[in-house]
């Protein structure tokens, strides 16, 4: 084997071989060429368009987000270009109103949007991807003058953070599903009069709606309290059933007087017009949409806590039709609840990505499982 | 002379075979729903038995990522993200073997995730092993006379 | 080195010359030729490795997974293989870097004035190679033959859930088989990696068998004379058949790679290109040996593997296949294993042992009879092969237009097509294309094992042995079109 110079095998012209010298010259230039372009390209991916940003979604088995913090300033037109590994995901940022989707792997999706509010939002992926799907966030961070925390937002009462994990039992069921549109007939009837046509008081009684006075009040409680006699008034004690319901019972005044002639489950039907005068059809519509991004793969779309994700959570997911449960616990309970997460549980938590409005939005698409509150 | 004598009756059973039409009903009516799972490169069940004829109503559910559904061969194409059902309407008017593919890619292994609509009764196959039958034996026939000929000449 | 000519045998094989026209010699004499289409091929060879190594790991938006095994097998198992048979070899890129260092040039041949051959073919030492970058050992007599070939074929086809969809395993194993050819080049003497080790070679070389193309010496007689051998040891015009073979006894295309050496190198001008109605090849009794008759068996068994796991509507087995768990894969590579190398084969023994019997050949011993009959089943082998990748490439074929736009996966869109969504193509041709393929290649290798067995019966009667081979090929016909056609469960 002779090696010599190698050099001499390119820049030396081979005697009387033209073709030889050309065959030389053009295969180095194709592959300098194919070189040159590999990383003319790799150059251009990342410094194009001024703040674009590149942002490579996985499963959180393999990563997640390629990165989990992004730092933009106030006021700047931010672009980012999403693509996918190797599943489809989702992208959305919370309080932003950003939002992607899908994002399909070997392709490339660019989202544009104005940082004009200075905070820390998150980033989450919206289609379920993994068993550790609910995991896979990160933060956008812009910076500005007016560094805001995220919203706060209240809990209705200590008392209903204090007992968010407890047993709920509501002791009583309905035969069938409560129904707004049955039980509104029989308000405006019976009880229009003192607590106005919709609900919305009068200077006798107060207003009914749920979001109203019945924050941290269940079903259950209203159903028992559209029971509760003169005898029971001032005691918690659930008339007929000899059980008692819960604290909130306590407080709420006697109607046996207006109920004499309902049956239980007219009583549930006019409890669910309650619910239903709290909430709008746009609202339930903006909780659906909410739902089946965000809850529907664990929950499962009829919400029976029988979704496809629910096998890889430490707890079984809610079932929301169940009814005996669900009645129990009140408006405020379960916004506390979704705005907090699980606590191990695999329910995530979902304070720092719903607005407020979201968040009452989807609760009352949840009551929905369990009452009929649509009109 | 014998052996294109072959050539042309074979040929003619096997026209035959291929356009006969097939014993015994085919059409029937009614309606089916199937609910699909889509999980990890196969859909449960993998193979959908439907009869020629009935409106079949396909559920696709996801169980671990997004899959699609296409269906060879009908203009069904469904998408399915975890927790979302879609579903979808069609006629099986054609009778044979259509493949399922997943659509929307879900994996490495996304373009093997195939299942099979097995519209029956399926004509198309037996048709087809039919005319292998009569390609085998009229080959055969075919030769054995060639062998005839040659020994006749021979002889 | 053979001194003796074997004479053709009286052959009846129909062929027309190409070359028979001197603007069609001239052309195919180019050197440039060769040059051309292995820089090509290798520009899309290292593109598919950097796209694969570098590009998105999304496989179907790689330009390494989707040119690789759709377009490219498309184009190789649809019309190369069948209608060129070792063409690929004339393009395929992996050798040509390596072969450039042996030459050291890349058209060649060496400047005139060089003393042309080192020696003739009456000097009793073997040819060594030129003054080239390579040490130009000779391939070990012991690992001659293509086991070596078919030990690397199960290899990849064992692994091939995990190749053919990961684009960082196909660009390491793409980089390993150029490391690989250009290592053995500068090792070995000439194309000994193409010949004795590259696992594609060992298919393409039994299925070019029934190629409608050959290469061969126009008439032996003028061979016979002809003492410098010039198309095996190399002369100015050109080198000496990088392949080892000896055209003047060359009666099968199994080992020929089309390069065109021996037709520049010629100095009688007797090196014809043929076009041919194939099949002959087949009947070549010298070249019936056992490690080809199991490269027939291994394509059999995994033209059915394929479909059942790749095609099929199990999960369990494709997560298998996809070594999901080791258990899993163990379980699915003895089953694989078993498939390939005992249970077809085991069933073409018994069958060959039962058409012995039947047609009356007792006096002839098993082994030739049933390695023999294996190559009967190559036209349907071939055709199996094409009809699973009828199905595979149509429905995938779609994925091509996005990558040509976007090769690694980064968002660019150099042409416009980067949207394009997949859509499966033609479907509703699919199915009768298979079925088509199919029964033509039963007819063919019903045709093939006739011929087979009549050159073992010399002329004593009978279609019996016939009829039982019949019923072999046809069930596995059928079988296939039950992959094809019919349901799985």
């Amino acid at each position: 084997m002779t090696f010599g110079n190698p050099l001499r095998l390119l820049f030396v012209r081979p005697q009387g071989r033209r073709l030889e010298y050309i065959a030389r010259v053009s295969t180095v230039g194709l592959l300098l060429g194919l070189a040159a372009a590999f990383v003319a390209g790799a150059l251009g991916r990342f410094g194009s368009a001024a703040q674009e940003i590149e942002l490579i979604a996985r499963q959180p088995a393999a990563g997640g987000w390629s990165r989990e913090r992004i730092v933009v300033n106030q006021g700047e037109r931010v672009r980012l270009r999403i693509r996918s590994e190797d599943v489809v995901h989702g992208f959305a940022i919370g309080r932003l109103g950003v939002e992607a989707g899908p994002i399909e792997p070997g392709k490339v999706t660019t989202v544009e949007f104005m940082a004009d509010r200075a905070g820390e939002f998150t980033f989450y992926c919206t289609m379920w991807c993994d068993p550790n799907h609910a995991r896979m966030r990160g933060v956008l961070e812009v910076r500005g003058s007016t560094q805001t925390s995220p919203e706060r937002t209240q809990a209705a009462s200590d008392v209903t953070l204090q007992h968010l994990d407890d047993p709920r039992d509501a002791g009583v069921v309905p035969q069938a599903r409560p129904s707004a549109m049955r039980g509104l007939p029989l308000f405006e009837q019976r009880c229009a009069a003192c607590h106005g046509a919709r609900g919305h008081g009068t200077p006798r009684a107060s207003a009914v709606g749920h979001r109203e006075v019945q924050l941290d009040r269940s079903p259950a409680d209203l159903f028992h309290m559209l029971g509760k006699t003169k005898e029971q008034q001032g005691s918690s004690e659930a008339s007929g059933h000899g059980r008692e319901a819960s604290p909130a019972l306590r407080e709420l005044p006697a109607h046996a007087p207006f109920s004499q002639d309902w049956g239980d489950q007219q009583r549930w039907d006019v409890v669910a017009s309650l619910w239903s005068v709290g909430t709008t059809a746009e609202q339930i519509d903006l909780g659906h949409r909410l739902y089946l991004k965000n809850c529907a793969a664990c929950h499962g779309e009829q919400g029976a806590g029988n979704g496809p994700g629910g096998k890889y959570q430490p707890k079984t997911p809610a079932d929301f039709t169940d009814a005996r449960r669900m009645l129990a616990g009140s408006t405020a309970l379960y916004t506390a609840k979704i705005r907090r997460g699980g606590m191990g549980t695999g329910m995530p938590y979902w304070g720092s990505i719903f607005t407020e409005e979201e968040l009452a939005a989807v609760v009352d698409y949840v009551w929905g499982f369990s009452l009929g509150i649509a009109r | 002379m014998t052996r294109y004598i072959i050539v042309i009756l074979f040929s003619l059973l096997g026209l035959l075979v291929i356009v006969a039409p097939w014993p015994g009903p085919i059409l029937s009516a009614g309606e089916r729903e199937i609910h699909v799972l889509a999980r990890y490169y196969a859909y449960a069940p993998g193979v959908l038995r439907v009869s020629q004829g009935q409106r079949v109503t396909l559920v696709l559910q996801a169980e671990d990522v997004t899959h699609g559904l296409h269906l060879d061969g009908y203009d069904v194409d469904l998408v399915a993200v975890p927790g979302r059902a879609s579903r979808a309407t069609f006629v099986a008017d054609r009778a044979g073997k259509f493949r399922l593919r997943c659509s929307k890619v879900c994996g490495t292994l996304h373009p093997f995730m195939l299942g099979e609509l097995i519209v029956t009764p399926n004509s198309p196959v037996w048709r087809a092993i039919g005319i292998t039958v009569l390609a085998a034996v009229g080959t055969v026939a075919f030769l054995w006379a060639g062998q005839r000929e040659s020994k006749e000449a021979s002889a | 080195m053979s001194m003796v000519m074997a004479p053709r045998p009286a052959d009846t094989q129909k062929r027309w010359e190409l070359t028979r026209w001197p603007i069609v010699r001239t052309f195919l004499r180019q050197r440039a030729l060769n040059w051309m289409a292995t820089t090509a091929a290798l520009f899309g060879f290292l593109l598919a490795i950097a796209a694969g190594l570098l590009g998105t790991a999304a496989g179907s938006a790689n330009f390494g997974i989707v040119f690789v095994w759709i377009v490219w097998w498309g184009l190789f198992m649809g019309a190369l293989l069948p209608l060129g048979g070792r063409l690929w070899c004339f393009i395929c890129p992996i050798p040509a870097p390596g072969e450039w260092l042996q030459r050291k040039s890349l058209v060649g041949p060496p400047p005139s004035g060089e003393p042309a051959r080192l020696l003739s073919i009456d000097s009793p030492r073997a040819p060594q190679s030129r003054d080239g970058l390579s040490e130009g050992w000779r391939w070990p007599k012991s690992l001659r033959g293509i086991w070596l070939q078919n030990v690397g074929f199960l290899g990849v086809a064992l692994f091939s859930a995990v190749i053919l969809t990961r684009p960082s395993v196909t660009g390491w194993v793409l980089l390993g088989f150029l490391a690989g050819g250009v290592g053995l080049a500068v090792l070995f003497e000439r194309r000994s990696f193409c010949r004795y080790v590259c696992p594609v070679g060992g298919f393409i070389g039994l299925y070019s068998l029934v190629a409608p193309v050959e290469l061969r010496v126009r008439d032996p007689l003028v061979c016979q004379d002809h003492r410098t051998k010039d198309c095996y040891l190399g002369n100015e015009a050109g080198y000496g058949c990088p392949w080892l073979e000896q055209p003047w006894t060359m009666d099968r295309n199994a080992s020929c790679g089309l390069c065109g050496e021996c037709l520049r190198t010629c100095t009688k001008d007797n090196v014809a290109v043929n076009i041919r109605l194939p099949g002959s090849d087949l009947l070549v009794a010298h070249g019936w040996k056992l490690d080809e008759a199991y490269k027939a068996f291994i394509m059999l068994a995994c033209a059915a593997i394929y479909p059942v796991v790749f095609l099929g509507p199990w999960g369990r087995l494709k997560a298998w296949a996809n070594l999901d768990s080791l258990s899993g894969f163990v379980i699915y590579t003895l089953g694989f294993l078993v498939l390939n190398l005992v249970a077809v084969p085991a069933l073409h023994l018994g069958m060959a042992a039962l058409t012995r019997w039947v047609s009356g050949l007792q006096d002839i011993p098993l082994r030739p009879l049933f390695v023999a009959l294996a190559y009967a089943l190559v036209p349907q082998g071939l055709a199996a092969w094409m009809a699973f990748t009828v199905s595979l490439v149509f429905a995938n074929l779609s994925y091509a237009l996005p990558v040509l736009s976007d090769p690694f996966g980064w968002g660019w869109n150099l042409l416009g097509t980067r949207d394009v969504a997949w859509h499966p193509w033609l479907t509703a041709w699919v199915q009768p294309a298979q079925a088509a393929l199919l029964i033509a290649g039963l007819v063919a290798s019903i045709v093939a094992a006739d011929a087979i067995l009549r050159k073992f019966q010399h002329g004593r009667a009978g279609v019996r042995g016939l009829a039982v081979q019949t019923v072999l090929l046809t069930a596995e016909t059928a079988l296939f079109l039950w992959l094809y056609l019919g349901a799985s469960a």
